[in-house]
């Protein structure tokens, strides 16, 4: 220790500071270099010097002064200005050079506001997509068995809202997946679903915290996992959890576009609901086989309370219902469901069991040493009954005391599981179930009835193998299914064999089918099948858009950023993947609208089908708070029209942006999104309104004639109905005017019986080939020049279109109006027919003809389905009737005490029905709704004799005229539609006027 | 009757509607029509070739003002009337008086006060019947207590100051200022006068292209209408506060025009639409002198202003823009027109110049492979409503909307030839800049119109047109000598290979006419269209 550093009360003051020698030295040298420099000067500041030179000097002079802040020794000698001497240090060289310093001299900013404000987290889901929770087996391993086609199953989960669609795939995750983390990523103040007496087990594949806070599953979510068969056998399920909420049907189709077969999840109480119906027309119109999984079985018997015989016919009812749906459904055949067939399983996701007849028969088996377990379970289902005495099974109920073997063997041990559970107190308990094999912890014994009851039959039925059998067994896999999916979705071609072939070595090709937003809601996945070949990271592809078919312009490279597999809550980030998986595709979405088809950068290219969503009906007008937010809003807009399949976003003629959704939730979400995740900012909303159309009652009472601007053509006439059969084919897109003349009148010929000469001259579909009005050109050929007719055709089309797309009532569609051409003239030099001249005469003339037809406006109508106790039935009549609809059906669900009421309620009035209907009812009443059919508004829309009273609703005739005059002025057209604009010809003008 | 067999006859033949009221009388005449100070003005300037410019509805006086005014004037004089103009009658119809080598106009009725570039003119607004206590009453009852500011038509120009004036005695407003028109009764020479004298001294043709050079030249240099204001005493500048040419106001210090409540002085029309679109103002009240009626105009224009908006979106989704030059008058509208052309060149887009007259639906629909136009003319012809045309018809300033990257629709509308000059060259600067910096012009745009992404297409771009394009419009239909045509960024011929009907000899049934060998290309008609020179009368000059 060395004395010298330190003083003398003992205190460390380090060695003394003798390194003055090389700082020194430094001076020394800096004083020279100033008096050189100085010498410098003094020579160039002789006389004579130029002006180069003076330049020179003050340049020297500057760098001399740079040499005096670097020499302080020097400084010290010269004569400093005040102003020039520096007494503090800069903040920049106190706190670096990428340091900000503000200094303010006021306090300007609020005390509330956060000097330093804490970074804003955005993050809308739940969860962390890039940890992984510990399963039962390695990621590693489910990566390799996705690479297998004939051991992936792609299954969507669907079925109507709350029949528990979700909850199975909770089951699948419960018995794969380490529960423990699950609740902590739920929002303060969450209500959370305690049915189970578990509020930790629900509602995996909801990772929004909207989806969270609703308690409704809103978006389509994948989630991969490894799953063994009730043999054992391990098998890769992608389970597509589908929204059951009937605004949600989007979302739906874009889940079935993904997966090869459908999951029908149907609650053992309420039965097949609307729900259940468009799940299986959709499953249908897909060509994907379905399977049935029975749910809530246990509200038969904790609920319902039903005599276990009762339960069987109740069971036995829900089977035969979707079974009668789907023969309903307009395409195709399927397999009789039946549990005896092995595709139907029952289950109860908030116990925590589920079966097939063969897993249950298995643990007879086990039990009695069986060395198979079908030829029971054949024999558990139907009229087959079980005679005790003679242990034997019969067809025919020859005594009427034996009992059904499903009864006996299924659900008596069932009834009597649950009793027992419920009603004896541990000490009786303990030695029931260890009688049974269910050896519980003596914790579990404490638990309320619920939990011991889902511990219980968790452990009696153990993990979910008679789910995974009725998928693995039953459903077609990824390369069984190819050759099918090949034909739905694209035409035959070197993209449809890939396809069929379903090869991971052959070209790419991945049908996206949306996307998905990232947890802060600004990047976005898309999220697809791999239909065939192999997807890899930083691979180069072309993304074809939806209208590359119409125009190769519509395609565009872009390089995979990464790929994963989606588990709905994390996502496994893997490096490549072959055909048959589902995968979430990233960097990819730059020029993606809704879907998209991802092909390699070299090879076959054809874009596949598009998802065939119907046009939604309900528009809402938004504009930002603050008018100067609109970019984010548009950016916001754009990033909805992404991530919903079915939301349309644009700019109305009026200047407003539009939202069109299919319902009220639907938008709301919208709302949501646009105000929080993707925008962040205030935005306005108007009432919401409804898209209407125009349509022709009658024939036109004349043959309306118009002539070309310069007069040297003139087109003749007619507008007539349509027969809604062919308008609804045209929408549905089952027909196209752009089919060979022979296919389309062969095809109007056999299905709408129109002549074939009628069916051969139709020109063309509009607005759009899926717009349900015909022009047709029923001209004679003695009258008119044919030749010169076809000359126009484009002409007169496009003249057609654009009638069609803007109606002469109040600008919109029409539908469901033919009309014929009967006659034209046309000048004989074409620079007379010019398409100037040809398109606006077709189109007044589509006007003329259309307004001397008993012109009458649509509006689109709901579907209501309400599930409501006996005595709230009165009360939703109420309802029903104050808003303009009427009832088409009710009856009492078999086995509940509920009735089911479906009615037909204008759109524009079920804005709002929901929430009356449950207050009405106490909120006993629940109902779904969903646009079904367009229907002739009463009254004249130009009947000027209609009074209407601003702020009073109006009523009966004279709605028609108010909805026509309100749309007119929302969109700044005057009031007056008159026929006068369209007809130049003042014989025709009275002739028509005479008639009005 | 057809816009294609143009002989003249049919102009001649032609009705005019408004001309049901008998003419005025002589007397009336001169206090209408100014005749006396009219001539003064004529005398004082030496002019020899008059041209007295009537609008469609004021023609009916148009002879008995010519006789009135050849009486106060030297013979030598000859005054004649123009009417039938090429464009809109709001505007100096310059090349219809050069054709006649006039070398003053006197325009008559209303007028949209833009600025000539080589004619002097004498404006005539004309006098309307106006009650003037009765809109003070009427406005007093309306708008007490609010700053007001009197903006009025032309033919009310002569009472509008007597209405202001009432206004400030009644004391029940705040502060009242009284718009102006700079030209009102005084005679303006455009700077570029005496050099357009010399060229008219050639042919007419010669002159029409040698003087628009000069005026093209004359928009660059000078930077402020107000430096080539009115000659005479006047101190009022032009353009310092006003947002018309030609109209300016004084508000009180410390104000703004957002302080202010326009009161506009006339019938709805174009003017008052340009006003409430370009003015940002408290709101605006009109007063029909016609009806007596005072009545709120803000919301019409919001909407009127949401509408250009969905134009701006249409034109937005056009890849090939057709630009219609709407007058030939306005000062500067040479500058506008190439100011467009680079702007549209930058975007990458195809681009069409047209002159077509006086507008219509009909002329533009023959050119269908345009999906946008670009209205190229005084701000009260600019405006017009596409209802009936399906392609978005948009002003330069919107045009600029929907092309720029870094520009975004906030409400303020710009109409006047010189504030769009500005955005456009300082967009110019920006776009510069940033060009260097950003490579996002191949990923796809969102359409608001379509609600879907829309894939531009890139013209005249020095990145692409060297190799080779993968496009539609690359691959052609065999023919039977396997020629293969590369169209070099022409969207007509991309059009006309997209069309089904393509004239005759190349419509469906093709394939019995393949032997028929093409025409060769000849040279068409050439000349003015009033008189082409055929080849008959080529046959007879010789």
């Amino acid at each position: 220790m060395d004395d010298s550093q330190y003083d003398e009360f003992g205190n460390y003051i380090g060695p003394e500071l003798d390194s003055s020698s090389s700082e020194s030295e430094e001076e020394v040298e800096d004083e020279e270099g100033i008096r050189r420099e100085e010498a410098d000067y003094q020579a160039h500041s002789s006389p004579g010097s130029s002006d180069s030179e003076a330049e020179d000097r003050a340049h020297n002079l500057m760098t001399m002064m740079r040499r005096v802040d670097l020499a302080p020794q020097a400084q010290e000698r010269q004569i400093v200005q005040h102003e020039d001497k520096q007494y503090y240090p800069e903040a920049s060289a106190v706190f670096g050079a990428d340091v900000e310093v503000l200094v303010q001299e006021e306090d300007t900013q609020a005390l509330t506001e956060p000097i330093v404000a804490p970074i804003k987290e955005r993050k809308f889901t739940v969860g962390n997509a890039d940890e992984l929770p510990a399963t039962t087996y390695a990621k590693e391993f489910l990566v390799d068995l996705l690479g297998h086609p004939n051991l992936v199953r792609n299954v969507a989960v669907g079925g109507h809202l709350h029949h528990g669609k979700t909850a199975l795939v909770d089951l699948l995750v419960a018995a794969t997946h380490e529960w423990a983390e699950w609740d902590t990523a739920l929002p303060q103040g969450t209500p959370v679903n305690r049915m189970g007496g578990s509020s930790t087990a629900s509602g995996f594949t909801d990772t929004l915290q909207l989806e969270r806070q609703r308690g409704v599953s809103l978006k389509t979510a994948a989630m991969a996992l490894v799953a063994q068969d009730s043999r054992g056998k391990s098998w890769a399920l992608n389970m597509v959890d589908t929204p059951g909420h009937a605004d949600f049907l989007d979302e739906v189709e874009a889940g079935l576009r993904l997966a090869d077969g459908v999951l029908l999840a149907v609650d053992a109480v309420e039965g097949v609901m609307s729900g259940t119906r468009r799940v299986i027309a959709a499953a249908m119109r897909q060509g994907l086989r379905i399977v049935l999984v029975v749910t809530k079985v246990d509200r038969l018997i904790l609920e319902l309370r039903l005599p276990p015989a009762d339960a069987y016919h109740k069971l036995r009812l829900t089977i035969d219902e979707v079974n009668a749906a789907i023969a309903q459904s307009p395409r195709g055949t399927h397999p009789l469901l039946s549990p005896a067939a092995g595709n139907v399983c029952f289950a109860s996701a908030t116990y925590g069991w589920c079966f097939t007849l063969e897993s249950f028969a298995r643990q007879y088996a086990a039990r009695w040493q069986m060395p198979d377990a079908r030829p029971l379970a054949r024999r558990l289902w139907g009229d087959v009954f079980y005679r005790a005495q003679t242990r034997s099974f019969v067809r025919k109920g020859v005594d009427a005391r034996a009992p059904r073997s499903f009864v006996h063997f299924v659900l008596e041990p069932l009834y009597k599981l649950h009793a027992l559970v419920v009603a004896e107190d541990a000490p009786a308990l303990r030695p029931a179930l260890a009688s049974l094999g269910v050896r519980l912890r003596d914790a579990d014994y404490a638990l309320d009835a619920r939990r011991l009851l889902r511990r219980a039959l968790g452990h009696f039925f153990g993990p979910p193998g008679g789910l995974v059998d009725v998928c693995a067994q039953q459903l077609p896999s990824p390369a069984a299914n190819a050759a099918a999916m090949a034909q739905r979705l694209c035409a035959p071609g070197p993209v449809a064999q890939a396809i069929a072939q379903c090869s991971a070595d052959g070209p790419l090709v991945v049908a996206v089918a949306k996307q998905v937003a990232a947890a802060d809601g600004q990047s976005f996945y898309a999220l697809g099948r791999i239909l065939s070949g192999t997807v890899s990271e930083s691979q180069h592809v072309r993304v074809l858009g939806e209208g590359f078919a119409e125009d190769a312009e519509d395609a565009a490279a872009a390089t995979v950023d990464a790929l994963w597999v989606w588990c709905a809550r994390y996502r496994v980030r893997v490096s490549g993947l072959g055909a048959g998986a589902l995968v979430l595709l990233g960097g990819v979405d730059a020029s993606m609208a809704k879907t998209a088809t991802i092909v390699g950068a070299e090879g076959p290219a054809e874009a596949l089908l598009p998802l065939r969503l119907p046009t939604p009906v309900v528009r809402l007008a938004v504009e930002p708070a603050v008018p100067s937010e609109l970019p984010q809003l548009l950016r916001g807009l754009r990033a909805i029209a992404k991530t919903y399949p079915q939301a349309q976003t644009r700019v109305e003629e009026s200047g407003e942006h539009v939202l069109l959704g299919p319902g009220e939730l639907y938008l709301d979400c919208i709302l949501h999104d646009l105000r929080h995740v993707h925008a962040s900012i205030e935005v306005r909303v108007a009432d919401p309104v409804v898209s209407f159309r125009e349509c022709a009652l009658e024939t036109s009472a004349v043959r309306t004639f118009v002539d070309s601007p310069n007069r040297h053509n003139r087109l003749t006439l007619m507008a007539e109905p349509l027969d809604s059969a062919v308008a609804r084919d045209i929408e549905c897109g089952l027909v196209d005017a752009r089919w060979p003349a022979r296919q389309l009148g062969h095809y109007m010929e056999e299905a709408h019986g129109w002549d074939i000469l009628a069916a051969r001259s139709i020109w063309a579909f509009g607005p759009g080939p899926l717009g349900a009005n015909v022009l047709s050109d029923d001209s004679l050929p003695q009258d008119t020049n044919k030749q010169r007719l076809r000359s126009v055709r484009d002409s007169v089309r496009q003249g057609f279109q654009w009638a069609a797309r803007e109606g002469p009532l109040c600008d919109e569609p029409m539908r469901a109006t033919r009309f014929r051409i009967l006659d034209a003239t046309l000048a004989d030099s074409p620079i007379h027919r010019g398409a100037g001249q040809i398109i606006p005469m077709a189109r007044r003339v589509c006007y003329a003809a259309f307004l001397t037809a008993e012109p009458r406006l649509m509006e689109p109508i709901n579907r209501v389905d309400i599930q409501a106790p006996a005595d709230c039935v009165a009360s939703v009549y109420t309802v029903i009737a104050r808003r303009r609809g009427h009832v088409t059906q009710d009856a009492p669900r078999a086995g509940s005490a509920m009735y089911a009421i479906s009615a037909l309620i204008p759109t524009i009035d079920a804005a709002g029905f929901e929430t009356d209907l449950r207050t009405y009812t106490g909120g006993r009443a629940f109902c779904q709704h969903y646009f079904e059919t367009w229907q002739v508004v009463p009254g004249d829309p130009l009947d000027k004799s209609v009074v209407l009273t601003p702020l009073e609703p109006a009523r009966g005739d004279a709605l028609a005229r108010d909805f026509m005059l309100k749309t007119r002025r929302r969109k700044g057209l005057g009031d007056d539609v008159s026929i006068d604009k369209f007809i130049d010809d003042p014989a025709l003008r009275d002739i028509v006027k005479s008639f009005q | 009757m057809s816009a294609l067999d143009n002989d003249g006859s049919s102009a001649i033949s032609r009705n005019i509607a408004g001309g049901d009221r008998p003419p005025l009388s002589a007397s009336s005449a001169h206090t209408v029509y100014e005749i006396a100070h009219t001539a003064e003005q004529i005398i004082s300037g030496k002019y020899t070739q008059v041209a007295l410019q009537f609008p469609d509805e004021l023609l009916i006086d148009s002879t008995i003002v010519s006789q009135e005014l050849q009486k106060l004037i030297p013979h030598t004089t000859r005054v004649f009337i123009l009417a039938d103009t090429s464009f809109g009658s709001c505007c100096v119809d310059e090349v219809a008086a050069e054709h006649y080598s006039a070398d003053l106009v006197v325009h008559y009725g209303k007028t949209c006060l833009s600025l000539t570039s080589r004619v002097p003119v004498l404006y005539v607004f004309g006098r309307e019947q106006m009650d003037v206590l009765g809109c003070v009453a009427k406005t007093e009852d309306a708008l007490e207590g609010r700053n007001i500011l009197v903006v009025f038509d032309v033919p009310l120009a002569w009472c509008a100051g007597d209405v202001a004036a009432r206004m400030r005695e009644s004391g029940r407003f705040g502060h009242v200022a009284l718009s102006s028109i700079s030209v009102a009764g005084r005679l303006y020479k455009p700077p570029g006068i005496k050099r357009a004298k010399r060229c008219s001294d050639g042919s007419g043709a010669n002159a029409c292209a040698n003087a628009s050079g000069e005026s093209a030249c004359c928009g660059n240099t000078c930077e402020k209408p107000a430096a080539t204001s009115v000659d005479g005493s006047s101190n009022v500048s032009l353009e310092t506060t006003g947002i018309t040419p030609g109209r300016s106001w004084d508000l009180a210090t410390g104000k703004s025009l957002s302080d202010y409540t326009i009161l506009y002085l006339g019938s709805e029309g174009a003017t008052l639409t340009n006003l409430m679109l370009t003015a940002r103002a408290q709101c605006v009240f009109s007063y029909d002198a016609q009806t007596h009626s005072l009545r709120e105009e803000s919301a019409t224009a919001n909407r009127h202003l949401s509408r250009r908006y969905f134009a701006v979106q249409r034109a937005k989704d056009a890849d090939v823009i057709g630009i219609v030059v709407g007058t030939v008058a306005a000062t500067r509208y040479i500058a506008v027109l190439q100011q467009l052309k680079q702007m549209v060149k930058r975007a990458h887009k195809k681009l069409y110049v047209f002159v077509v007259g006086k507008m219509s639906m009909v002329k533009l629909a023959n050119f269908a492979e345009i999906e946008a136009f670009v209205l190229v003319a005084c701000p009260e012809n600019s405006l017009v409503d596409g209802k009936d045309f399906d392609k978005p018809i948009v002003t330069p300033f919107e045009m600029m909307l929907a092309m720029s990257r870094t520009r975004e629709w906030t409400g303020d509308y710009v109409t006047d030839f010189g504030d769009f000059l500005e955005l456009a060259q300082e967009d110019e600067r920006q776009e510069g800049c940033a060009e260097s910096g950003s490579e996002d012009s191949d990923t796809p745009h969102y359409s608001l119109v379509t609600g879907a992404l829309k894939h531009r297409r890139r013209y005249n771009d020095p990145a692409v047109s060297g190799g080779v394009e993968a496009g539609a419009g690359d691959l052609v239909l065999r023919n039977n000598k396997t020629d293969i045509a590369k169209y070099l960024g022409s969207a007509a011929a991309e059009h006309l290979m997209a069309r089904s009907f393509r004239g005759l000899g190349h419509d469906e049934d093709a394939d019995e006419r393949e032997e028929l060998p093409p025409m060769l290309a000849i040279e068409g008609r050439s000349g003015i269209a009033r008189g082409y020179n055929t080849a008959e009368s080529q046959d007879h000059q010789i």
